[in-house]
């Protein structure tokens, strides 16, 4: 079963990644590299230095200063996108099912970032990082992408810090698109900032179901944690819903805080929105 | 406090069960939701182990147990006693009249009364001033603001049983003059009639079960030929009829009887013709028991009517003279001035003369004195109109105001007391000058228009009856408890009074004599005067005044009228708060209910 049917890859289709940073690759893409290279985008002009390509010399340069220059261009290289969804025990809740819409999301991410001829690597994590796949260059290889991601199960804690930690990663900048339901013991911040250590333009995606933002609980019952199993008895009432409610807001207000902070893109989502909604959300 | 029906306590079983409840883990549904983050910040209570969770700071299950208790207090019949508050002060008013000493609760209501009086006081707070007043005939303090309870319950203890009926104006005059002194006091009166005292607020402990009492209010005779015929007057004080027994006793022995039936709340007069007139005392009785014997028998005295001797000195008064000569029983001398020793009479009246020696067997009225050697005499003044005075010749002639045209301007001599005066010269004095007791009018009679007025043949019977010795010894109908003034026969040296329970008690010397006031027992008393040739009796009758006479007199002054709402029963005194913790525990559900709609874990 795909995770994304030809509709949804139409309305996605024209979408594409917006970024700030240039981000480093190995394979051409469509992204300004920090690298100057041998592109048609010039950039600078700097000395000639005895190893440089003296068929980068300006001759026009000399010819008016009687100093050698070398011309430099910037290099248009791919950006490596890591896709990290969250594939803890927590993600699988709600209706509809968090952990689907954040394969959805994972997919269309994908998805256009191979349309925009960037490396896409998928990278799901609970505890730690159950394998590193990709990268995937090309736009056919998003079946490629959808048949992994169509393949994952949730399962386990969440532990964002220790399963980044565990990962084994190459250096040079990029793009992380985070998606998680936040709902994290910890590790989540640590998670980021070592993120932003390794120089990756952070998008982080919120994903939370229509049933934690506003739980369709009442009477008294006992809270089963799907993650650890631990239990809290409570008797619910508005009063306590509402208190629910504030400190949920309060809990995200605090992450947007701080991913504004860090120069994290941060998006909200509800896994009842339709993909390209979340999509817009992400990279707008 | 009290509590109606104790039973309501096995509601406080509930109690524990409530506690039970919160202390038994209650059975919830599983829920199983993504993370427990967030909910562990807005929820406190934690899981435990055990089937029992610790029992925690619930503001329920407190408001339940509260709510327990007090629906368990209303059924109880929680109640407060008023008279619970600390250190107060009381007037306690116990009523040992005659009425109290009825049979109605056992032994007496006076006994029950006092035994409730002490329980009072006993559950008065220790710092608590009490004062103890007995109400009857007189209104006495028996202790004052006292902090002491055994004193108290001691002065509470030796109250008495006495024969009169309550005086309200003095009991009244007292408790209030003892209020005034502490306003916060309380007054609590223990008595069978609700008095009242002004208008303040009195605690009333009721002791009137039963008024099936029946009473002679009344007995008297008449001497008609050789018979008496005497009247006795029964009393059905009772709110059903009664038939009783009447017996006639005549010196103690038994001389009629009758089968009487009277109406509720009725008296009926019952006659005793024919009775011999050698007898000197009768008594009439209720044979058939009721609630109060002792006001079951009346007695009277026949007195025999002797001549009095009286003796007008004067150069002619035809208004004396006729006036003497009206009263029955008086045998009038007329003589004129000019002799040297007067003896022999009862009475002397010199009008315009002072003997130089006074007479020894009799007492003397003199009108008019010239001046002499027995008191200082002066000239004469004008003396416009003059009214009565309190004194007894003055009896039933309360209105009688008379012109004087002169009367001799008189200096009172320190045996004398002043009857009647004008601008600080005495019209009519009267003294004692050894035993003889001396009566003088400063003013000539034919200077005045008192002849004229209709009212001196009375004055003038008052003067015979009040100066006469034997008339004056014992004449009024004397009641228990009332003083009696005797007045001696001038060659009187000692004298005694035999009460009916057969004490000797005596009242003279000194002379004049003492006031007895040994008078509670209702009977036959005898006045034993002693002088130098042997001694002489007088019998008088003490009786039980007419209760309902006495409540007729002091109208008004029970709580009997509506208009006397502030009493408030004693027994009565317990505030019911079955509806106020009933209110309390509807309140707190309610507040409980909006709690739990609004509650708050954080």
């Amino acid at each position: 079963m795909k995770i994304l049917d030809n509709d949804d890859l139409r309305k996605i289709h024209a979408l594409s990644l917006q970024i700030r940073m240039p981000v480093s690759g190995q394979a051409s893409g469509n992204r300004k590299s920090k690298s100057k290279g041998s592109s048609v985008e010039f950039s600078d002009f700097r000395e000639y230095a005895p190893g440089d390509d003296f068929r980068r010399i300006d001759w026009n340069a000399y010819g008016r200063f009687n100093k050698l220059f070398v011309k430099l261009y910037m290099e248009e290289r791919e950006a490596p996108v890591q896709v990290f969804p969250d594939m803890s025990m927590s993600m699988d809740y709600g209706s509809p099912n968090k952990f689907a819409a954040a394969l959805r999301l994972a997919a269309a991410i994908s998805y256009v970032s191979l349309l925009s001829y960037d490396s896409v690597y998928i990278n799901p994590w609970n505890e730690k990082v159950q394998g590193i796949y990709g990268p995937f260059r090309t736009q056919s290889s998003y079946m490629k992408v959808d048949n992994l991601l169509s393949g994952l199960m949730a399962s386990g804690k969440s532990n964002f810090s220790d399963a980044l930690r565990s990962m084994e990663w190459k250096a040079g900048r990029g793009i992380s698109v985070v998606i998680t339901d936040g709902l994290l013991r910890d590790g989540l911040e640590e998670g980021l900032k070592y993120l932003k250590y390794k120089n990756q333009d952070v998008f982080l995606c919120m994903l939370l179901s229509p049933e934690e933002l506003s739980p369709p609980l009442n009477g008294a019952i006992e809270l089963v944690d799907s993650e650890t199993g631990e239990t809290v008895e409570v008797t619910v009432s508005n009063a306590l819903l509402k208190k629910y409610e504030e400190s949920l807001k309060q809990h995200m207000a605090k992450l947007q805080e701080q991913c504004r902070k860090w120069g994290i893109h941060f998006a909200m989502l509800s896994s009842d929105m339709p993909v390209d909604l979340m999509l817009k959300s992400v990279i707008t | 406090m009290s509590f109606a029906t104790p039973y309501g306590f096995i509601g406080l079983l509930a109690v524990p069960l409530i506690i039970l409840l919160y202390i038994l883990k209650q059975k919830r549904e599983k829920v199983t939701v993504s993370s427990l983050i967030l909910w562990s910040k807005v929820i406190s209570d934690m899981q435990a182990s055990t089937p029992w969770q610790k029992l925690q700071k619930n503001l329920l299950l407190f408001l339940q147990i509260i709510t327990a208790i007090l629906i368990v207090l209303a059924l109880a019949g929680f109640s407060l006693q008023l008279r619970s508050d600390a250190g107060r002060s009381v007037i306690v008013v116990i009523d040992h009249s005659l009425s109290m000493s009825s049979t109605d609760i056992k032994p007496s209501r006076l006994s029950a009364a006092k035994k409730d009086a002490v329980k009072f006081v006993d559950d008065l707070p220790t710092n608590s001033h009490v004062t103890v007043v007995s109400i009857g005939k007189e209104a006495n303090v028996l202790i004052y603001s006292s902090t002491s309870k055994d004193e108290v319950k001691k002065s509470i203890e030796s109250i008495q049983k006495s024969s009169g009926y309550v005086d309200v104006a003095k009991a009244e005059e007292l408790v209030l003059s003892l209020k005034n002194q502490e306003p916060d006091t309380q007054i609590v009166l223990f008595s069978d009639t609700p008095y009242r005292f002004g208008n303040e607020q009195v605690q009333f402990s009721d002791y009137k079960k039963q008024s099936n009492n029946v009473a002679v209010t009344g007995f008297t005779h008449t001497i008609t030929g050789d018979n008496i015929t005497a009247m006795s007057v029964i009393r059905n004080q009772g709110s059903s009829e009664a038939e009783i027994a009447v017996s006639l006793y005549g010196d103690e022995n038994f001389l009629d009887s009758k089968w009487v039936t009277i109406p509720a709340n009725q008296a009926k007069t019952v006659w005793w013709d024919k009775i011999p007139n050698n007898i000197k005392t009768m008594r009439v009785s209720i044979e058939t028991e009721d609630i109060l014997p002792d006001d079951n028998s009346a007695y009277d005295v026949i007195l025999s009517e002797e001549a009095v001797k009286v003796l007008l000195v004067t150069d002619g008064n035809i208004f004396l003279e006729k006036a003497l000569t009206l009263i029955e029983g008086v045998e009038l001398v007329r003589t004129s001035p000019g002799e040297q020793i007067y003896k022999g009479y009862d009475l002397y009246i010199f009008d315009g003369l002072v003997p130089d020696k006074l007479p020894e067997d009799g007492n003397v009225a003199v009108f008019s004195p010239p001046p002499n050697n027995l008191f200082p005499v002066g000239g004469w003044m004008d003396t416009p109109e003059v009214g009565s005075s309190a004194h007894a010749i003055f009896k039933y002639l309360d209105k009688l105001t008379f012109s004087i045209g002169k009367t001799r301007i008189l200096e009172k001599p320190e045996w004398a007391e002043i009857l009647m005066e004008y601008n600080g010269n005495p019209i009519i004095m009267e003294g004692i000058v050894g035993n003889i007791r001396v009566l003088i009018f400063g003013f000539d009679l034919f200077d005045t228009d008192l002849p004229l007025r209709t009212e001196f043949p009375i004055l003038i019977s008052n003067i015979v009856n009040e100066y006469a010795p034997q008339r004056g010894t014992v004449i009024q109908r004397l009641y228990t408890g009332d003083v009696a003034q005797f007045k001696l026969n001038p060659d009187t040296l000692k004298a005694y009074v035999h009460t009916p329970d057969g004490r000797r008690v005596s009242v003279a010397p000194p002379i004049p004599a003492e006031p007895f006031i040994d008078t509670d027992e209702p009977g036959i008393y005898s006045l034993e005067q002693v002088n130098a040739e042997g001694s002489l009796n007088t019998l008088f009758d003490v009786n039980i005044p007419d209760e309902w006479l006495m409540e007729q007199s002091s109208g008004g002054s029970t709580g009997i009228d509506a208009e006397y709402k502030t009493s408030i029963p004693f027994k009565n005194q317990a505030v019911s708060l079955m509806l106020p913790l009933l209110a309390l525990a509807v309140a707190i559900l309610l507040f409980e209910w909006w709690y739990y709609a609004n509650r708050n874990y954080a």
